[in-house]
Parts: structure tokens; C-alpha cells; sequence
């Protein structure tokens, strides 16, 4: 668990070290850093078994009644 | 201003398309179809093909109003730098989904064919590697590649049919018409959610080489799309059966096991994995690359490259958690996913064509465009 922990921080580390350098912009430099933050959280839930919230999940919920009424049989 | 400076030719796209379309259907599709439409499942694939060269059609014609631009710029210009954002974003949001799932389908494959005892979070993640790497070389780049591996796929799916073909019994394909008109329909609407996957094209339209000319890829890549799938659910129900392909879970994968020629040309179906693997890498880069594109124009920056990294770990935590098992993947696949791609797909481009149609009337009488 921790080394796994370890990992993905590495990894988002070095994720960071790459791409920061080539960065100008105020704004990518915000950009890159909100989807690399999302990215680690995710990463981080998935490796300490925190339930996320699931993306199929939620389609099927919205699109399950649509496919109640078309769905043959 | 664009992003993309790179550009490629109408013959690359037409390849790059018909790769996006068909790496994940001929594959994953014969065993839904069987399900839905029995040994009918050849009119699914008439009527599927009807319906994707009409999906084609409209998308082209959506991208043509604006040859110079893409759809993030002209979806803003069109609804407003929030709402036309808002739609762009769905348009990301969708294809990082569908990355997720082929992701998933991918390792799903490796797992129960190749390679049952590693865990499939390592297959995902070696992949999403494989295609970040892709992306972050460029649309160029990975084009030129599917220029490549595009038709050696059909050559070597192309042989295994003909190998195959001795052991089919055409006689399988009847009785005619004997399944429900509306499961055959169910049957043409999952095909037709992977048409309307090409959709992608819309990004891609600034990036041709000869924007004008992009209406005549659509004809042959509805041709390519509509002989390789009939030919692979004509030839699965032939030598399975109906029944029988329906509780596959990979059909054509199956198909190349039976494969055996003289004593010694068997197990190609290794063949087969190769091959798939690069082509379904390379549809995952084409969908990659374009919600990245996508993402980076909606938040305004200079390159989409600083992205790409980012994305791959969402894309991997997506794939791992998205779905529990692999009879969760093939349930969403076949139940839910013709409607969403479909409803989103089409139902954004309809949006933004009929946007767009108001926006021409408007311009008629004072300034010309």
C-alpha cells in the first residue's frame, strides 16, 4: 500500500518536473496543474480502495430509463 | 488560431477514420448483434450501414460550414463562449469514456485469451502509456502509423476469413427473418453507435490537408466499414451459428483459432492479437488526441501536449473503476452505450448544425462570409 502510495506520487512528480519547465503562460501553468491534481487524486482513491464516484454509473442512471422503454424485450 | 499545425492528407484520414471505427466493432460487435438479431444479424449490418453513411454525411457537412476551423472555435462562435465550451466539454468527456472502455475491452481481451494471470490495471496501464507516447508525438505521426498497420489488419483478417472459410455452412444463416423487427433494429443502432464514433472527424477537418474534399471519404470509409463487418457476422453465424456466437465473448478471435491449414499453419490467432492490439492502440490515440485537442482549446492554451500526461492518469483510474467485471463492460456495451453515443454524438452535431443554420440566415443580409 505504501509503496504503491509512493508510486504514484513519484510518478506525478515527475509528471510535474517534465512538463512545468516548458510552461510560460500563468494560465496553462493553472491548467496543467488542476488536471494533474485531479488526475493524482483519482490515482490516490483508486490505490487506497476510497470509493469513487463512477462515471458508468451515473450514464447508466441517466440513460436507464430511456433504455427501459427502447431496449426490446 | 489552431492548435494542430501538423497536417495530414484526405488518404490518411480516410485510413485514420476507418481504423477509429472498426478496431473495437469487429471484434466486440458479432457477439451483441448475434444476441439482439440472431442469424439476421446480416440486416442489422445493411441497416447500420445505411445509417452510418447518413451520420457521416451530416457530420462532414457540419465541418464543411467551417473548413478553417474546428469545433471548439466554432461552436463558440456559434453559441457563446459558455454554452458552445459546455459542449465541447461533453464532447471530451464522452470520448474519454469510450477510451476508458477500450481500454478496459483491451485488457479484457488479453486477459481471457493471452495472458490470464496478470492483473488487467497492468495491461491498462501499459497501454495508456504506449498511447500517451503516441499523442504526444502528434496527429502526424500516428497517422502515418495507421497508414501502416491499417491494411495489414485487413490483409491479415482478410487471409483468416479465407482460411476459414472451408469450415462454414451458409446454411446457418437461415431460417430468414424470424427475429422481432425491433431487435434487429436494437441490433443496427449498437453497429451505428460505433459510426457515430466518427464524429471525431470534426476535430480532424482543419487539420486536412484538402478541407473541401473531406465529403469524399465518407462513401469509402461507410464501404471499408460495411464489407469487413458483413463479411465477419456472415462468416461467424456460418461457421458457429447464431447460438453459438452470441455467448462469445471475442467471436472473431475464436474464429482465427479454428484456423488450420495442412498441419502446420495453426494458432494464428497470436497474429490476431498483434494486430488488434496496434490498431485498437492506434484508435485509442485518435480518441485520445482529440479530447486532449479538445480540452486545450476549450481552456485556451497554447499546445495540447501539457495535458496528455494528466489525462493518463484519469484515463487508467476510468478504466480500472469504470466497470466491475467483464460481463459489466459487455452489458454496458450492449444496453447502454448505443444510446449515449448516439444521443451525444449525433444529438450535439445536430445542435450545432441547426445553430448553424440559423447563424447563415442571419449573415444573408448584412455582411457576407
Amino acid at each position: 500500500m505504501f509503496l504503491k502510495v509512493l508510486l504514484v506520487l513519484l510518478l506525478g512528480a515527475g509528471v510535474a518536473y517534465y512538463e512545468v519547465p516548458k510552461l510560460q503562460q500563468k494560465r496553462e501553468l493553472m491548467v496543467f496543474s488542476c488536471f494533474l491534481l485531479i488526475g493524482l487524486i483519482m490515482a490516490l482513491a483508486l490505490v487506497l480502495n476510497i470509493p469513487l464516484p463512477n462515471p458508468t454509473n451515473a450514464i447508466e442512471f441517466i440513460f436507464g430509463p430511456l433504455v427501459r422503454l427502447l431496449y426490446p424485450g | 488560431m489552431a492548435i494542430e499545425q501538423g497536417k495530414i492528407s484526405n488518404w490518411q484520414a480516410l485510413l485514420l477514420v476507418s481504423n477509429s471505427i472498426l478496431a473495437s466493432m469487429v471484434l466486440i460487435t458479432p457477439a451483441l448483434l448475434t444476441k439482439e438479431a440472431g442469424q439476421d444479424a446480416w440486416l442489422s449490418v445493411l441497416i447500420a450501414g445505411l445509417l452510418g453513411y447518413l451520420i457521416g454525411l451530416f457530420v462532414v457537412s457540419l465541418g464543411l460550414r467551417f473548413p478553417e476551423k474546428n469545433l471548439v472555435e466554432y461552436s463558440i462562435d456559434l453559441l457563446g463562449p459558455w454554452f458552445g465550451r459546455a459542449v465541447c466539454i461533453i464532447f471530451a468527456l464522452f470520448f474519454l469514456h469510450v477510451n476508458a472502455y477500450l481500454v478496459r475491452a483491451f485488457s479484457v481481451l488479453l486477459i481471457t485469451e493471452t495472458i490470464p494471470d496478470t492483473p488487467f490495471s497492468v495491461l491498462n496501464i501499459l497501454l495508456v502509456i504506449l498511447v500517451a507516447y503516441g499523442v504526444y508525438l502528434g496527429l502526424e505521426v500516428f497517422s502515418r502509423v495507421n497508414e501502416i498497420i491499417f491494411p495489414l489488419f485487413m490483409l491479415a483478417g482478410l487471409i483468416i476469413f479465407a482460411l476459414a472459410a472451408p469450415e462454414m455452412d451458409f446454411e446457418q444463416l437461415k431460417p430468414y427473418l424470424t427475429h422481432s423487427f425491433s431487435g434487429i433494429l436494437w441490433g443496427s443502432l449498437i453497429l451505428a453507435s460505433f459510426y457515430a464514433e466518427g464524429s471525431f472527424l470534426l476535430m480532424l477537418i482543419p487539420s486536412l490537408r484538402n478541407p473541401k474534399d473531406a465529403r469524399r471519404i465518407v462513401l469509402p470509409v461507410s464501404l471499408i466499414l460495411l464489407a469487413v463487418i458483413s463479411i465477419d457476422v456472415v462468416g461467424l453465424i456460418s461457421l458457429f451459428g447464431a447460438q453459438e456466437t452470441s455467448r462469445m465473448l471475442f467471436p472473431t478471435f475464436e474464429l482465427a483459432k479454428t484456423v488450420s491449414l495442412g498441419a502446420f499453419v495453426e494458432r494464428i490467432e497470436s497474429l490476431v492479437v498483434g494486430l488488434w492490439v496496434s490498431s485498437v492502440s492506434l484508435k485509442i490515440m485518435a480518441f485520445y488526441y482529440v479530447s486532449v485537442l479538445i480540452l486545450a482549446e476549450v481552456f485556451k492554451l497554447k499546445d495540447y501536449r501539457p495535458l496528455v500526461l494528466p489525462y493518463a492518469f484519469i484515463l487508467v483510474v476510468l478504466s480500472v473503476i469504470g466497470w466491475e467485471d467483464t460481463n459489466h463492460v459487455r452489458f454496458y456495451l450492449s444496453r447502454y452505450y448505443p444510446l449515449v453515443a448516439v444521443t451525444v454524438m449525433t444529438g450535439t452535431t445536430l445542435f450545432l448544425y441547426i445553430a448553424s443554420s440559423f447563424r447563415r440566415n442571419d449573415k444573408k443580409g448584412g455582411e457576407t462570409q
